[in-house]
């Protein structure tokens, strides 16, 4: 998805929802930034204070995903009788509906402008955009309400309007949601993300699962002369992509792609980013898709990965949190991800000069860099 | 009311109606904000008028006895099934 946490003055005037639509999403980011900071810290504080807990901090940390179900099993037991933690988790989840709830109806009363917004500019294009109406969608991504979004990426055609001027600037903006922490933006993490690169400039960088814009506007701050070229299987998502990239004065390559199978020449880039696309694809599609990085990246090549921390890493209260996204905003595969070892995976495909750390206290962003021999 | 109709899962349409009161609350503030903002960028009133203005006397029986029947209206909910004698509906605010 691309949204924005701030909108350009230039662009207010033909982004402005009206007073009520504006207002019904402060209040929700409103919420939501008390809820993840306040409520959620006595939450955290009483799941510590639990006697339960002790036992729990104690054991040895599990290696497997039978293990972590058993743990976290353990750690929810704690939790849910915090009315803290139930309370803060309730208000997670109605915040997530609502947000569509909400922003849908607010980007419907102005359809015509946004319509207007998301058509390309006249003119010769800087970047490019290429759908394949007969790309196969793999069954994980089929009918998935990906982050509890009604019809999935491409059930509402102004979604773009809805992400990057209702939700993104109105709620997003106060972090508090999934593995972002209150009070981080994700767009300030992109660009951190980005900078993990090892080297200072680069030729040709290439994001599978882009989801939009943002990590390729963020891959342009910091290497202003690499060619960018990204893709994704959605085609809204990948629409509203060119179109913002293209409004930014930014040459990007769309193209509508599995991850896995790129369709990009053998060693024809020098980068490959991805973020926070690993939680959602299965396991087996994660491994294929980094031989599929490996294939396409030249010798010398550098990999960067930002994806929600392994609950090896991070605190139990803070891995019941994330696990919570599994069951509780559609996220199938969010659980797999923090038990893989994706560093392992890396080495196992043939990457070398492997590292994995975070660039936060609790954990997020998690970075998983490596170099092709 | 003698029965109980609703079970301890209602809790959750309950908090999910009190969050949504909470949002169109806020917007109803902003709206009063917004409209302050419009009368005074337009010369209606003055900045920090409304801070300082001291209600009439006439005009502060009218305030009290709006804020008494939006105290009574939400405050009397909770039990709101129980006081419903006519006598108690008589002496209720519409």
């Amino acid at each position: 998805m691309t949204f924005l946490t701030s909108i350009d003055d230039a662009a207010i005037d033909d982004t402005a929802l009206s007073q009520r639509g504006r207002s019904g999403l402060e209040a929700l980011g409103a919420l939501q930034a008390y809820s993840s900071s306040q409520i959620r810290d006595l939450a955290r504080k009483s799941f510590m204070a639990d006697s339960d807990y002790c036992g729990l901090a104690r054991d040895e940390v599990p290696t497997d995903i039978a293990g972590w179900r058993r743990r976290l099993q353990r750690s929810r037991k704690i939790a849910e009788r915090l009315l803290p933690y139930r309370f803060e988790r309730f208000n997670q989840r109605y915040v997530a509906e609502e947000v569509f709830n909400r922003a849908i109806p607010a980007v419907e009363e102005y359809r015509e402008k946004f319509e207007r917004f998301f058509r390309l500019p006249d003119g010769p294009t800087l970047g490019s955009l290429e759908l394949d109406p007969a790309i196969k969608f793999p069954s994980y991504y089929d009918r998935v309400e990906w982050h509890l979004e009604p019809g999935g990426w491409d059930g509402y055609d102004l979604y773009g309007a809805v992400l990057a001027f209702a939700i993104g600037p109105h709620v997003f903006r106060h972090g508090g949601y999934a593995a972002v922490e209150a009070g981080d933006d994700i767009l300030q993490h992109r660009l951190e993300a980005v900078r993990q690169f090892r080297k200072s400039s680069y030729r040709r960088i290439y994001e599978p699962g882009c989801g939009g814009f943002s990590t390729m506007a963020a891959v342009h701050r910091v290497f202003p002369d690499a060619e960018l070229a990204a893709s994704d299987l959605s085609p809204l998502l990948l629409r509203v992509g060119h179109i913002m990239a293209e409004r930014s004065g930014v040459a990007v390559h769309f193209r509508q792609r599995d991850a896995r199978d790129t369709r990009e020449p053998d060693a024809s880039v020098d980068g490959v980013m991805m973020f926070a696309l690993m939680h959602e694809m299965p396991t087996t599609v994660v491994r294929d898709s980094f031989r599929e990085a490996f294939r396409i990246l030249e010798p010398g090549g550098d990999i960067v990965i930002s994806d929600p921390p392994p609950f090896r890493e991070v605190s139990p209260f803070q891995a019941l949190i994330l696990d919570w996204e599994t069951r509780h905003r559609d996220e199938p595969f969010f659980t797999n991800a923090c038990v893989a070892d994706w560093g392992a995976e890396l080495k196992t495909v043939g990457f070398c000069d492997v590292e994995a750390y975070n660039l936060r206290e609790r954990g997020y962003p998690w970075i998983t860099r490596a170099r092709k021999p | 009311m003698t029965d109980s109709y609703l079970a301890a899962a209602d809790v959750e349409a309950l908090a999910r109606m009190l969050n949504a009161l909470l949002v169109e609350h806020w917007i109803l503030y902003d709206r009063v904000a917004v409209l302050e903002e419009l009368l005074a960028q337009r010369g209606a009133i003055e900045v920090g008028s409304l801070e300082t203005y001291r209600p009439s006397a006439d005009f502060s029986v009218r305030l009290e006895a709006l804020r008494n029947t939006v105290f009574a209206n939400v405050l009397g909910a909770a039990d709101g099934g129980e006081r419903r004698s006519v006598d108690e509906l008589r002496r209720r605010q519409p």
